[in-house]
C-alpha cells in the first residue's frame, strides 16, 4: 500500500535540502544539480505540492528561486508551475505509481539541468515540444513515425473502441501481413493507457486537426 | 607554480586588443590593454573583469604582481586604456601599501615604438611615455638600477631621434629571445613610416608587428605554434612585410597558426581603400597571399565587437568574411565579443604543449556538463499545457 508520508521521508533522507511543508502534502527546499566531475551546476529553489492522482500523475513543481524566466518558451506556467513532460509521456512513466526520489532524480533534476543549457546555450539540449495540442501531436507524429493526423485520430478511435486487431490477424492497414508483423510494433504504445485516458485524448486531439 | 603548458589568452574587450602569453617557465607577455570599468557595455553585455582575470593569471615577485614585458604595439587608447590605474608607474623600491591594494602590476620589461615620444596622446598613453622617459632616464643617468626589475625599456623600430640612441632596441628582421621557450621575430614598424607616422599623426601604420615563436620544448627544433601580432596595422605595412620577408628568404617568419586579426577586424586588412567605397571592395593580392601562410588548423581571432553587418565598423563583416575563406573552418574564426556567448564573453584561451588546444570556457564548461545530467533523465523534452 502506497504511503505518502513515507514517500517523502525517503525522499528528504536523500535530499538533505528538502523538508516537509507542516500542516501540508509538500515539500519545500532547495535541488542542487550537481556534475560529477565539474561539480555544482545551480541550485533551485522548490515548492513541491501532491495532488489526488500522486503517484499516478506527477507532483506540482513550483520554481520559486525565480531562476527561470517566465515566459512561455521556457515551459513555466503563471503560477510557477513547471511542465515537466508531455501528457501522455507522464502517464506512462506513473502508470504503475512513481516515488518522489525517483521524480526528483529522473525527473526534476534533469530537467532543471535543460534549464541550466538554456541558459547558456539559448536552446534546449534535446528540443521541446510546442505548447498545448501542437505538442500533444508532435509526440503521437515521433511514436508512430507520421505526420498524418487522420490516420493518428484513426489508429486512437480502433483503440479506444477495442478494435485493434489481434497478433494473428490481418492489420488495419491493408496489407496481407499478420497484425503482429505489420503496424502492432508502432502503435503498441497504446495498449499502455488507460481506455478512458484515451477518450479525453482523443478528444483533445481533434480540437485540432 | 609551474605549468605543464604555454597559454595564450585573447581578453574579451570589445574594440580593443589585449593578450597574454603566460609561459610554462612563468614568463609572461602581455600585448596591449584594455581595461575598461567593469559593468555593462553600450550593447547591454557583461563587461569582463580583465583585471582579475590578469592578476590570478600572473605572477607576484616579492609580493607584487607583475609582468615579465609590456607590449603596446601602438599608443592608441584602445590600446593601452587602464595602464594608469592598474600598472605601477614609477621606481619600483617606491612600490608602496597603496599600490598594493590597488593591485597594480609592475612591468619588469616595458615595450614601445618611437612614436610613443609623440603629441596628442590619451591620458593612458601619457602615463606610458611618463614611465618610459623614467626609465629612459636612468639610462642616460647611467643609473646602477636601470636594469633592475621593473626599469627596463626597449624601443622596437628605427630610432630616429638622437635623445633615444643608447636606448635598448630591435629592429625589424631582428628576433628577440624572451625565453628558452619563445623568441619573437620583428616584422614592423619600418623606417620610414615612423616616420611618416610622426608627421601624418597615423599611429596605426608604425604598430609594433611580430611573429611570437613559441617551443614545446626547450630542444624542440620547430616551434609548435606560431602567433602572429600586428596592432592595427593596415594593408600597406603587410604588404610590405610579405615582399621584404619574402625577398630575405624568411617565409617561415610569416607563418601562422594563430593570427590576431588587425585592427580589430578592420577591411584596412585587405585594402587601402576604406570599405565604404563601394567600388573598392576587393580584397588585395598581398593580404590573401599573407593568409596563405596560415598552417592546418589555423586560427583568427577577431578582438572587436559582434560582428555584424551595420556600423560601426570595424569590425567589418566583409573582413570576415575574407579570413573564413582561408581557414579550414568556419569556427577557426573566432570573435572575442561573442565568445562563447555574446551576454557574457570570456577568453580565448589556448594551451600549448605538442599541439595547441583551445580551451572550453565556463560557460561551455557548464552547458556540457548540464547537457550530461538531461541526457540522463528519462523525459527529454519539456511541454506546456
Amino acid at each position: 500500500m502506497f504511503n505518502i508520508e513515507s514517500d517523502i521521508e525517503n525522499a528528504i533522507k536523500h535530499f538533505s535540502k528538502l523538508t516537509k511543508v507542516k500542516n501540508k502534502l509538500a515539500v519545500h527546499g532547495e535541488i542542487d544539480i550537481i556534475h560529477p566531475t565539474v561539480g555544482l551546476l545551480d541550485s533551485f529553489e522548490v515548492f513541491i505540492q501532491f495532488t489526488k492522482k500522486y503517484p499516478y500523475r506527477f507532483p506540482l513543481v513550483k520554481e520559486i528561486s525565480g531562476k527561470i524566466e517566465r515566459i512561455p518558451e521556457r515551459h513555466i506556467n503563471g503560477n510557477n508551475t513547471i511542465c515537466l513532460a508531455v501528457r501522455p509521456q507522464e502517464v506512462l512513466l506513473c502508470r504503475y505509481g512513481i516515488t518522489l526520489k525517483w521524480f526528483i532524480e529522473a525527473i526534476l533534476i534533469p530537467h532543471f539541468a535543460r534549464e541550466i543549457y538554456y541558459e547558456e546555450k539559448n536552446e534546449y539540449p534535446f528540443g521541446d515540444y510546442s505548447h498545448h495540442e501542437d505538442g500533444l501531436w508532435e509526440y503521437y507524429f515521433e511514436k508512430f513515425g507520421t505526420e498524418d493526423k487522420e490516420w493518428i485520430v484513426k489508429i486512437i478511435e480502433k483503440a479506444v473502441n477495442n478494435h485493434l486487431p489481434n497478433n494473428n490477424e490481418a492489420c488495419f492497414c491493408g496489407s496481407t501481413k499478420k497484425y503482429k508483423n505489420c503496424h502492432k510494433s508502432q502503435v503498441d504504445i497504446l495498449s499502455l493507457f488507460e481506455r478512458s485516458y484515451l477518450k479525453d485524448e482523443l478528444a483533445e486531439l481533434k480540437t485540432k486537426l | 607554480m609551474p605549468m605543464s603548458k604555454h597559454l595564450v589568452k585573447f581578453f574579451p574587450v570589445d574594440n580593443g586588443d589585449t593578450s597574454l602569453i603566460k609561459l610554462k617557465d612563468n614568463i609572461t607577455l602581455l600585448i596591449d590593454v584594455n581595461i575598461r570599468e567593469s559593468g555593462t557595455n553600450t550593447d547591454g553585455n557583461d563587461i569582463y573583469d580583465v583585471k582579475k582575470d590578469l592578476i590570478e593569471s600572473i605572477e607576484k615577485n616579492s609580493g607584487k604582481y607583475f609582468l615579465n614585458y609590456f607590449i603596446l604595439t601602438h599608443p592608441d587608447e584602445d590600446h593601452c586604456l587602464g595602464f594608469e590605474k592598474n600598472f605601477y608607474q614609477g621606481d619600483p623600491e617606491e612600490y608602496g601599501e597603496s599600490n598594493n591594494e590597488n593591485e597594480e602590476i609592475i612591468i619588469d620589461e616595458l615595450w614601445v615604438t618611437p612614436l610613443l615620444f609623440s603629441n596628442g596622446l590619451c591620458s593612458d598613453a601619457k602615463a606610458i611615455k611618463k614611465e618610459a622617459n623614467r626609465r629612459i632616464k636612468l639610462i642616460d643617468d647611467e643609473d646602477s638600477s636601470k636594469d633592475s626589475f621593473g626599469n627596463k625599456i626597449r624601443i622596437i623600430g628605427y630610432n630616429a631621434n638622437d635623445r633615444y640612441e643608447d636606448i635598448p632596441n630591435y629592429i625589424p628582421g631582428e628576433i628577440a629571445e624572451i625565453s628558452d621557450y619563445l623568441e619573437l621575430f620583428i616584422h614592423a614598424p619600418f623606417k620610414k613610416d615612423l616616420i611618416e607616422s610622426q608627421a601624418d599623426k597615423d599611429r596605426n601604420a608604425s604598430s609594433i608587428v611580430f611573429q611570437a615563436r613559441l617551443k614545446n620544448k626547450v630542444t624542440d627544433d620547430e616551434p609548435t605554434a606560431k602567433l602572429i601580432f600586428g596592432g592595427d596595422a593596415d594593408h600597406y605595412r603587410w604588404e610590405k612585410i610579405l615582399k621584404i620577408s619574402e625577398e630575405n628568404g624568411n617565409e617561415d617568419k610569416l607563418e601562422w597558426d594563430i593570427f590576431l586579426a588587425p585592427h580589430h577586424c578592420s577591411w584596412s586588412f585587405f585594402n587601402d581603400v576604406p570599405y565604404d567605397d563601394e567600388e573598392n571592395q576587393v580584397a588585395k593580392d598581398y593580404s590573401l597571399d599573407f593568409l596563405d601562410y596560415g598552417q592546418d588548423g589555423a586560427k583568427i581571432i577577431a578582438s572587436c565587437k559582434k560582428i555584424k553587418k551595420e556600423k560601426p565598423n570595424p569590425p567589418h563583416e566583409a573582413a570576415k568574411d575574407e579570413y573564413i575563406d582561408k581557414l579550414d573552418s568556419k569556427e577557426n574564426f573566432i570573435n572575442t565579443s561573442v565568445h562563447p556567448k555574446e551576454k557574457t564573453p570570456e577568453p580565448i584561451v589556448f594551451e600549448i604543449g605538442e599541439s595547441i588546444v583551445k580551451l572550453e570556457t565556463q560557460s561551455e564548461k557548464k552547458s556540457r556538463a548540464a547537457k550530461e545530467i538531461a541526457a540522463s533523465g528519462v523525459v527529454k523534452k519539456p511541454w506546456r499545457v
